[in-house]
């Protein structure tokens, strides 16, 4: 049943970002609005498949702090959530159907990630250092400022295709379908302002856990570093922004940057620390 | 740029270094140090230098209280003419201010201006304007917290095998390890572990201690006597065992470390010790890489006489890979020797860690929280009034100051001065 409904939202998630490559090559209003309710059809069916897998999971004693973000392919298959619940958050605020165009590709290659995981699908057995409900508040935090981090890459992609077509003699349909660069930027910002305290926080709880896991809270340990790495390049654009004054084509390409490092930091680190690594479980 | 974001981009770079090339110490290096000790540094002296202006929320000084002056801050700006006179079209803003859910504070003009005008302050969430400083200093908060904890801090590893009692080297503390409780998934892996410990304070000479705690500590959940903290941090074997059973010639053997035992034609077998993760070393060497008994190995002797006849590696977990006197032998299935079970002597690492700056640390944290939500998630929002007499009636002249973009004050600005218009008209 869990796998049913994982399978429904997988693809509502393919035909929302069909329709939204439609929605921009055809400029039909009513393809942006099919694509919106196959986002919410899929993030519904992606919340009951995870209730499902979690309710399976938790028959085991020593998971009864399991939650559906414990490896590979669930710690994937919940960033999509997260990145999709985050799209609607922005698109409901914002009224941009266009950024789905730049956004549900990126979740589709998330879910797509956890669907090929190359560790397996199925539910994992938590090392001794999982079983703790931090796993339930640390990660998710990260998750949701990770997702407005994808976000804030995929407008800083819109602005920067966007520029190039303002610039260009034969500007594309894209073109008359993005919103004015002005808003783009504004809109990579707030999306970055609202994220850096979450972004703080999930990095100061995973602080707390290591306190109670470790004996520490700072160890350097490679994961704790980028994660450092991460804040301290959101803080240089925030201070590129606020102080400096940096406006447009510079921080769009911070942005893209910003979610380089960020992607570094969720699943390149893992090779380079035995702590945080998937390959420290085995992914399993 | 400016000096700070050299900074950041500085320390990035070398922690990005620092995880590439792990066995070049950064992280505690004097120079990485120095950096952070910049960053700190570089947060006092931009604060002290950027502090005062912090006051200038609401003018104190006497040339700043003119109406002319009520407005240097503004970013939006109205004027409002009306037919009321000025202490009518005053009442009129303060119910106004009042109905917009502001905090409304009537400033005092110019003594000249007395009487011919008045002037209002309001603002909504101004403890927003406090974020940008509890940020900044929480920042130096968490480094000193740091900077406090690798200097007066410890932290000591015991590998405690059951029973055994050690001593803290940096306190007057032993640590007894009462019981030692593995278990295990049916895949192998291990699920849990858990120590069963007694801290006693350290007696005198061949005595004990008095009793300060006892706690089964499991990770995830450390024993915590006066901020000194007893983790659960790891386990491991030891290369010490109660028995073996060993399978030479089809017969089952039960061994005891050191203790031969014979076999037939004078020969006997003694056992030694074990190899928890066994492996072979470039240039041959035969040695435990580690203590998490990843590929348990045994090490027995066929002895003569008394004298050792061949020395033998026995694998727990792969039979056929067995070597005699260091080399791999190759005979056809089952192999003549077999390690078939042992209870080995496990222990557990108890880490044992002091950090008298984590206190500074986490009140760091909570207020470098309080400061981004309050700098990040509040939008202050400042309105300046001065009610002017004019020929006609009076001037009301609107002064609009957000902390954000004015963009995002624009529409809520206009959609207030409407509001005061239609009041007024």
């Amino acid at each position: 049943m869990e796998q049913t409904f994982f399978g429904a939202a997988f693809t509502s998630y393919s035909v929302a970002m069909s329709l939204f490559f439609g929605y921009v090559i055809t400029r039909r209003e009513s393809l942006s609005r099919v694509a919106g309710y196959a986002v919410w059809t899929g993030v519904i069916t992606h919340i009951v498949s995870l209730v499902l897998r979690t309710l399976a999971a938790r028959v085991v004693e020593e998971h009864r702090f399991y939650v559906p973000w414990s490896n590979w392919f669930e710690s994937f298959s919940f960033f999509t959530l997260v990145i999709a619940i985050t799209f609607l958050i922005i698109e409901w605020r914002r009224g941009m159907p266009i950024l789905g165009a730049f956004v549900s590709p990126v979740f589709f290659a998330t879910m797509t990630t956890a669907v090929y995981s190359p560790f397996g699908t199925q539910i994992p057995l938590l090392a001794p250092a999982l079983q703790s409900y931090w796993m339930a508040i640390h990660v998710p935090v990260m998750f949701i400022s990770y997702a407005a981090f994808a976000l804030a890459f995929a407008v800083g992609l819109a602005y920067l295709i966007q520029e190039r077509q303002l610039k260009s003699k034969h500007p594309t349909s894209i073109s008359f379908r993005l919103p004015p660069l002005e808003d783009l930027d504004q809109l990579i910002y707030r999306i970055i302002r609202m994220a850096f305290p979450i972004l703080t926080l999930g990095v100061l709880l995973g602080a707390r856990w290591a306190y109670d896991a470790w004996g520490r809270y700072w160890g350097w340990d490679p994961k704790e570093t980028w994660a450092l790495i991460t804040w301290l390049i959101y803080l240089i654009y925030l201070h590129m922004r606020l102080v400096v004054g940096w406006r447009g084509r510079k921080t769009a390409y911070l942005s893209l940057l910003g979610f380089g490092v960020v992607l570094f930091t969720y699943v390149g680190v893992n090779y380079l620390s035995s702590l945080h690594g998937f390959l420290s479980n085995q992914g399993r | 740029m400016r000096f700070n974001i050299w900074l950041f981009t500085i320390i990035a770079a070398a922690s990005i270094f620092g995880t590439f090339f792990p066995k070049i110490e950064v992280y505690h290096s004097v120079w990485f140090s120095t950096l952070l000790g910049l960053m700190a540094f570089d947060v006092i002296a931009c604060k002290l230098r950027r502090g005062p202006l912090l006051i200038h929320g609401v003018p104190k000084r006497e040339e700043e209280r003119s109406v002319e002056r009520l407005f240097t801050q503004s970013r939006l700006w109205a004027s409002l003419p009306t037919r009321l006179p000025v202490e009518s079209a005053s009442e009129a803003v303060r119910l106004w201010l009042a109905s917009l859910g502001l905090r409304v504070h009537e400033e005092p003009v110019r003594a000249g201006e007395s009487g011919n005008a008045s002037a209002f302050f309001a603002a909504r969430h101004r403890i927003q304007r406090w974020g940008d400083m509890v940020l900044h200093i929480s920042i130096v908060a968490i480094l000193g917290g740091g900077l406090m904890g690798a200097l007066y801090g410890f932290d000591e590893i015991l590998p405690l095998p059951v029973g055994e009692t050690m001593r803290l080297k940096n306190r007057p503390l032993e640590v007894t390890l009462e019981d030692f409780d593995i278990q295990y998934y049916p895949s192998g892996a291990v699920s849990r572990y858990a120590s069963e410990i007694t801290v006693r304070s350290a007696g005198a000479a061949g005595q004990a201690g008095a009793e300060l705690a006892r706690k089964r500590i499991v990770v995830n959940d450390p024993l915590d006597i006066d901020r000194i903290r007893f983790y659960q941090a790891s386990w491991g074997m030891t290369p010490l065992f109660h028995s073996a059973i060993l399978r030479i010639g089809g017969r089952d053997i039960a061994v005891r470390p050191g203790e031969e035992v014979p076999l037939a034609g004078g020969l006997s077998v003694r056992a030694n010790r074990i190899a928890p993760t066994f492996e072979l070393t470039p240039d041959g060497r035969m040695r435990s890489a580690d203590h998490e008994g990843r590929n348990p190995a045994l090490q027995i002797d066929f002895v003569e006489n008394g004298q050792v006849k061949a020395a033998v590696w026995l694998m727990l977990n792969r039979p056929e890979a067995y070597r005699i006197n260091g080399e791999r032998v190759s005979t056809a299935p089952p192999p003549p020797f077999l390690w078939v079970a042992v209870d080995p002597i496990l222990f557990s690492g108890v880490q044992v860690g002091y950090d008298p700056g984590a206190p500074l640390f986490w009140l760091g944290a909570i207020c470098l929280m309080a400061g981004l939500c309050s700098h990040f998630y509040l939008h202050q929002r400042r309105l300046r009034v001065a009610v002017v007499a004019t020929a006609n009636g009076s001037d009301v002249l609107i002064g609009g100051w957000n902390s954000r973009t004015p963009s995002e004050f624009e529409n809520e600005f206009e959609a207030w001065v409407e509001r005061l218009r239609r009041q007024v008209a």
